[in-house]
């Protein structure tokens, strides 16, 4: 794209809003990807977060009149898929224990069954399996700011607009977030040092 | 443990949602370079601060480059769906 060329996703954006539909699927087909991961990290399992990315396109399709162009799209749809993760959450009732009954989270869990030495846990996909599962443990809170800010790159300020809180609050939640990850991965995070 | 060696060292309660940030690439000039100085002042003398924080900065690396999902949808897919949803345009 060159200087003064029409950015495409705004072109599509203004012929989603005079009602094409194809337009607007192409900027579903754009945001897909992001959409269903912050959904599964938010706290959604696959059939869930698959069903509740479709309704956040819908959602966005019905509200594309209040969208405002000077927002990026992909923080306003962060917004819906947020809002919508947690209406699907608080229908499943207190969340399951941390740990089980022998006092054991399920990151210390996954080494053990697994039988993981410490070669295996500097794997990259298994070090993966561990980090996602160590972030499916933080509190929905803490969890979603992590998920916006370190993992989806948004800003502060987009990250706690799309929460809806102010920045000092979204802070907190972030830099606990983030302590309690790092408890939980030291073993590995160690082990990656060499 | 560690939380309130960070905590002890930024002495500064609302800054230390930002010391997590301390030499990371990705959210570089998120902490006061005041506070920042203070920090990397002290992580020079303290091993203890300095793992914690090597261990965030790590940490933090590996969240920006997570691989997408096992057993994703196609994006191509969801839009299928959605599309399917969606009325059929009406441009007259």
């Amino acid at each position: 794209m060159f200087p003064g060329d029409p950015d495409p996703e705004s072109d599509l954006i203004a012929r989603a809003r005079s009602g094409d539909p194809d337009a607007f699927a192409e900027l579903v087909g754009a945001h897909a990807d992001r959409v269903y991961a912050a959904l599964r990290r938010f706290g959604l399992d696959g059939g869930e977060a698959e069903d509740v990315a479709q309704e956040v396109f819908v959602r966005a399709w019905r509200g594309l009149a209040s969208f405002q162009e000077r927002a990026q799209l992909s923080t306003w749809l962060y917004r819906i898929a947020f809002n919508e993760a947690q209406r699907r959450l608080s229908r499943r009732g207190p969340p399951l224990a941390e740990r089980d009954s022998e006092g054991e989270s399920s990151v210390e869990a996954i080494a053990e069954a697994s039988n993981l030495g410490p070669e295996a846990r500097a794997l990259d996909s298994e070090f993966e399996a561990v980090l996602e599962r160590a972030l499916s443990e933080l509190p929905v809170e803490w969890r979603a700011a992590v998920v916006l800010r370190d993992i989806e790159g948004l800003s502060t300020e987009d990250a706690s607009a799309v929460v809806g809180v102010r920045q000092a609050a979204f802070k907190s939640r972030l830099h606990r977030g983030r302590m309690r990850l790092r408890s939980l991965l030291e073993p590995y995070l160690g082990f990656e040092a060499g | 443990m560690a939380r309130e060696v960070v905590r002890r060292v930024s002495g500064v309660g609302d800054l230390e949602a930002s010391v997590a940030t301390v030499g990371c690439p990705y959210k570089a000039g998120e902490l006061a370079s005041r506070a920042r100085d203070r920090m990397q002042r002290h992580t020079g003398e303290c091993p203890e601060c300095r793992g914690v924080l090597n261990t965030l900065r790590r940490m933090l690396g590996r969240l920006g480059v997570l691989p997408p999902l096992s057993g994703a949808p196609q994006a191509s897919d969801i839009a299928a769906a959605v599309r399917a949803r969606l009325p059929e345009h009406n441009s007259s």
